[in-house]
C-alpha cells in the first residue's frame, strides 16, 4: 500500500510538470538541485566539523536537526508544497487510516527533503565519522528516530492545517505544535553545537527542558552517549520513543478526523461583526474599496490558519536569528533588531499577497473599483502589523541594551526596509501569484514561474534594500546616533519613492493581468 | 428602438485548438428573462465569464447598458452582477461581512448596504446564519449568500451561471421570485441552466448554445412552438446512441 503512495506521488509530480511545461520542470529542477546542494553542503559541515571538534556523533545530530527543521517548518509555511498531503483526497477510498497514515509518511520521505536527508547523512556516514561500534549502531538508529519524529510532527501539523478541520481551536494547536517543534528543532540544534565539550550527564541543568521536546530528547541522547552516561541516554531514548508514539497517536487520529469533517455551524459563529476592530472604528475604515480590503485583510489574519501560518513563520525566523545573534543584543546597536523584525513580518508574505484570495479573487475583477486597491488595502494591512512589532522589538533591544540612542534610527530603517519589500512584493505579487496553500505549485496554472517569480522577487528586495542598510550600517559605525537617523530618514525617503514606483506598476499590472491571476489563484 | 440590455457581436474564444466560442452574436433585451442552454461543455459557463469580464475574448465585443465590458470595464461593471457556477467567495469572512465587503468595494454607502444586506439576509433565510463563516456554508447557503452580494447594488443585468444547482424548494422558489420581481422592474436576469423545465418556466427569451456556436435563439413560445423543450433541445443537440448494453458486467455479481 505505500508503494502505491510513492507512486502516486511520482505520478502526480510527473503530470504536473508535463502539464506546466518548460518553467514548472526548471522550478520543480531548482528545488531538487537545491536540496542536493545544501545536503551536499550539510554533510560537507559535518566533515567540517567533526575534524575540529570533540563529539562527532553530536554534531551529526546537529546538522541533521537543521536539515529536518524543514520538515517541520516547510508544510507550515507552505503547506501542499507535497501533493499527496491531503488527507481528504484519499476519504472517498476503502482504505484503513492505519494504511493511510502509513502511506503518507511513506510518500513524505519520497522528494527533495528526503534527497536532502540521505545526502547530509549519508556523506557522514560514507568518511566514517562515526568511530567505534557504538557510533555506528547509535547513529543510525537515533537520526532515525529523529527523522521519523519530525516526519510525522510535520504531517501531524499539516493535517491540523488542513481544511478538514476548520476550528480555530484546532488550527491554534496545530501551530502551537509547529511553533513548539519547531523552535525546540532550532534550540535544540544550537544546545548541540554547545554540548560538544560538555562531561557528566550530557545536558547542563538550564538546557534540561529541551529534552522534553522529543527532537531535543534525541540530542540529549547524543551529548549522553558522548559523555559516557549510558543509564541517561536510555532514560531520553525512552522519552524520545514515546514521544514518536504519542505523536503518531495523534497524527493518526488528526487523520481520522480529517475525514470525517468537523460539523458545520456554531463552532464557526463569530460574535459580532467587528473581527479585530471595534465597531466604531470599522465603520470608519471601511468607507471605500482600499479600507474595505484592509478590514477584510485583518480579519483574515485572525481567522485564516494559511495567512496565520506565514505570519508566525515570519516570527518564528526572526525568533531563531534573535537566539542566533544573542551576543549582538548586548550592543548599543540592539534596537537594530526592529529591522529584522519587520523583515521577518513582511518577507513571508509579501511576494504572494493574493494568494490567500485564491479563488476569491474574482470578486476584486467584477467590482467596478480598480483592482489596485485590494493591493493597497494588503500593504495597510502589513503597515498595521509590522508598526507594533518594530517598535516592540526596538524598545526590547534598547531595554536589553540598556541604550536607546539607536531607537529613532532603527525605527526609520524598519520603515523604509518595509516599505522596499511590500513594493517589490506588490509586484511578484502579480507575476508569480499561485494559491494557498498551493496545491499545483508546479502545475498547468502558476506552474513554475510562482517559484522562480518568488525567489527572483526575494534576491532583488534584498538587493534594493542594500543601500538603506549599507548606509545606515556605516553611519552608526563611524558617526553615531545622529548620523545613523539622517542616513535612515534619507533610506526612508527613498524607500517611499520605490514604493511609489513599484505599486504604480503593481497597479497597472493587476488590471492587465486580470485574466491570468484569475487562473494562477483557481484551486481547481 | 430599445437600446439591448445586453449586446454580443463576434465572441470569439480558443483555448489552444479548441473553439470554446465561434463568433457568437446575440442581444438580450432590457426587462427579459433569458436563459442560456447547451451540453455539457458548450460553452455556457466560458460565455458568461466572457460576457462579464472574468476571461478576456479572442474577438468580439460585449456592452452591458451601452457600455463596452473591455473597453471601459469600470463603467459596464457599475451595471451587472454577477454570480460564477462555483462561487468562490472569501470563506474566511462571515455571511454579513461578504455582503458589506462586496457593497463597500463598490463605493456604496455603508448605511444603505447595511440596509439591503439585511433585507437580502432575511429573504434568503440566511439570517440566523449571517455570523457564521462562509467556509461552514453548504453550497445552497454559498450560492445563496453570492446571489445576496451580487444583488446588493441593484444591477441592471443579473449574470447567473447556474443558480438552482444546490439549492433546496423553498430557496429555489424564492430566488424565482426576487429575480422575477427584479424582470418586473426592468432589470434583465441572463442565466444558464441544465434544466429545460426551469428555462422553459421562468424565460422569455434563450439560446441554445453548441460546440461554441448558437444552434438556437429567440422567444421561448417561438422556439418551442407548442413542443416541450426538453424534446426540441435533444433534437437539436443529438442524443448519443445507446451503448449501455456493452455494460454486461454491472449488476451482474450481486447475490
Amino acid at each position: 500500500m505505500a508503494w502505491l503512495f510513492v507512486r502516486l506521488k511520482f505520478r502526480i509530480t510527473a503530470n504536473t510538470v508535463g502539464q506546466g511545461g518548460v518553467m514548472s520542470a526548471l522550478g520543480l529542477l531548482l528545488l531538487w538541485a537545491g536540496a542536493v546542494v545544501f545536503g551536499v553542503v550539510g554533510g560537507g559541515l559535518v566533515v567540517l566539523a567533526t575534524a575540529n571538534l570533540p563529539g562527532p556523533q553530536i554534531t551529526a545530530v546537529a546538522v541533521s536537526t537543521a536539515v529536518h527543521v524543514g520538515w517541520v517548518v516547510v508544510p507550515v509555511v507552505a503547506a501542499s508544497l507535497d501533493a499527496t498531503l491531503d488527507a481528504r483526497s484519499f476519504e472517498l477510498l476503502p482504505v484503513r487510516p492505519r494504511q493511510l497514515g502509513l502511506g503518507l509518511l511513506v510518500a513524505g520521505v519520497v522528494g527533495p527533503g528526503g534527497l536532502l536527508t540521505v545526502l547530509t547523512v549519508g556523506i557522514g556516514m560514507g568518511f566514517g565519522l562515526w568511530p567505534g561500534w557504538i557510533g555506528w549502531l547509535t547513529v543510525p538508529v537515533l537520526t532515525l528516530l529523529h527523522t521519523f519524529i519530525v516526519i510525522v510532527t510535520g504531517r501531524l501539523v499539516t493535517t491540523f492545517l488542513s481544511d478538514a478541520l476548520r476550528t480555530s481551536k484546532a488550527q491554534g494547536l496545530g501551530q502551537a505544535v509547529a511553533v513548539v517543534v519547531g523552535i525546540g528543532a532550532v534550540l535544540g540544534t544550537g544546545a548541540a553545537w554547545n554540548l560538544t565539550g560538555l562531561v557528566d550527564n550530557g545536558l547542563p541543568e538550564q538546557m534540561l527542558w529541551l529534552a522534553a521536546v522529543p527532537s531535543g530528547s534525541v540530542g540529549a541522547a547524543f551529548a549522553s552517549l558522548e559523555a559516557g552516561s549510558f543509564g541517561p541516554a536510555l532514560g531520553y531514548v525512552a522519552w524520545a520513543v514515546a514521544g514518536a508514539v504519542l505523536l503518531t497517536w495523534a497524527y493518526g487520529r488528526a487523520l481520522v478526523r480529517s475525514q470525517t469533517r468537523a460539523p458545520t455551524g456554531r463552532s464557526s459563529r463569530v460574535s459580532g461583526d467587528a473581527g479585530l476592530l471595534g465597531s466604531r472604528l470599522q465603520r470608519v475604515l471601511s468607507s471605500g474599496p482600499v479600507r474595505a480590503a484592509l478590514a477584510k485583510e485583518m480579519r483574515y489574519l485572525r481567522r485564516d490558519p494559511r495567512l496565520r501560518a506565514q505570519f508566525v513563520g515570519g516570527l518564528m525566523t526572526v525568533a531563531v536569528i534573535g537566539i542566533v545573534a544573542a551576543s549582538f543584543l548586548d550592543s548599543p546597536y540592539a534596537p537594530f533588531f526592529a529591522v529584522v523584525a519587520t523583515w521577518g513580518v513582511i518577507a513571508t508574505v509579501a511576494p504572494n499577497q493574493f494568494g490567500v484570495d485564491a479563488g476569491s479573487f474574482w470578486v476584486y475583477v467584477v467590482a467596478p473599483a480598480d483592482p489596485s486597491a485590494a493591493l493597497l488595502g494588503k500593504n495597510a494591512t502589513w503597515v498595521a502589523v509590522a508598526a507594533p512589532v518594530a517598535v516592540t522589538a526596538a524598545v526590547a533591544g534598547a531595554v536589553v541594551a540598556g541604550d536607546w540612542t539607536y531607537v529613532a534610527a532603527a525605527l526609520l530603517a524598519s520603515g523604509a526596509t518595509l516599505l522596499v519589500w511590500m513594493g517589490v512584493g506588490n509586484v511578484t505579487s502579480v507575476y508569480g501569484a499561485f494559491p494557498l496553500p498551493e496545491r499545483q505549485l508546479f502545475g498547468s496554472n502558476p506552474g513554475g514561474r510562482a517559484l522562480l517569480v518568488s525567489l527572483a522577487g526575494l534576491a532583488v528586495s534584498g538587493v534594493l534594500s542594500g543601500p538603506v542598510v549599507v548606509t545606515v550600517a556605516l553611519a552608526a559605525l563611524f558617526g553615531g546616533a545622529v548620523s545613523a537617523t539622517l542616513a535612515a530618514a534619507g533610506g526612508l525617503v527613498y524607500s517611499a519613492l520605490l514604493y511609489r514606483v513599484t505599486c504604480r506598476w503593481a497597479g497597472t499590472l493587476v488590471e492587465e493581468r486580470r485574466f491570468h491571476l484569475i487562473d494562477a489563484l483557481d484551486e481547481r | 428602438m430599445i437600446a439591448p440590455a445586453v449586446s454580443i457581436v463576434g465572441l470569439t474564444k480558443r483555448f489552444g485548438p479548441k473553439v470554446a466560442l465561434d463568433a457568437i452574436s446575440f442581444d438580450i433585451p432590457p426587462g427579459s428573462f433569458f436563459g442560456i442552454c447547451g451540453p455539457n461543455g458548450a460553452g455556457k459557463t466560458t460565455l458568461l465569464r466572457v460576457v462579464t469580464g472574468l476571461l478576456r475574448p479572442d474577438a468580439g465585443t460585449v456592452e452591458v447598458a451601452g457600455q463596452d465590458v473591455w473597453t471601459n470595464p469600470a463603467a459596464a461593471k457599475e451595471f451587472f452582477g454577477v454570480v460564477p457556477d462555483d462561487p468562490s467567495m472569501f470563506p474566511r469572512l462571515t455571511g454579513r461581512e461578504l455582503i458589506d465587503f462586496n457593497g463597500l468595494l463598490r463605493r456604496m454607502d455603508p448605511s444603505v448596504v447595511t440596509e439591503r444586506r439585511d433585507t437580502l439576509l432575511r429573504l434568503l433565510d440566511l439570517a440566523d446564519d449571517a455570523d457564521t463563516l462562509v467556509a461552514d456554508y453548504s453550497l445552497g447557503m454559498t450560492k445563496k449568500v453570492a446571489i445576496a452580494a451580487a444583488l446588493l447594488h441593484n444591477p441592471r443585468v443579473l449574470f447567473l451561471d447556474e443558480p438552482f444547482a444546490g439549492l433546496d424548494p423553498v430557496a429555489r422558489q424564492t430566488l424565482e421570485r426576487i429575480l422575477a420581481r427584479h424582470t418586473a422592474s426592468g432589470g434583465t436576469v441572463v442565466f444558464s441552466d441544465h434544466a429545460m423545465d426551469v428555462v422553459e418556466r421562468l424565460c422569455d427569451h434563450l439560446i441554445i448554445v453548441d460546440r461554441g456556436r448558437v444552434a438556437l435563439s429567440g422567444q421561448v413560445r417561438d422556439v418551442t412552438d407548442g413542443r416541450r423543450l426538453q424534446d426540441v433541445f435533444v433534437d437539436l443537440v443529438g442524443a448519443p446512441v445507446d451503448s449501455t448494453g456493452d455494460m454486461t458486467w454491472l449488476g451482474s455479481s450481486f447475490d
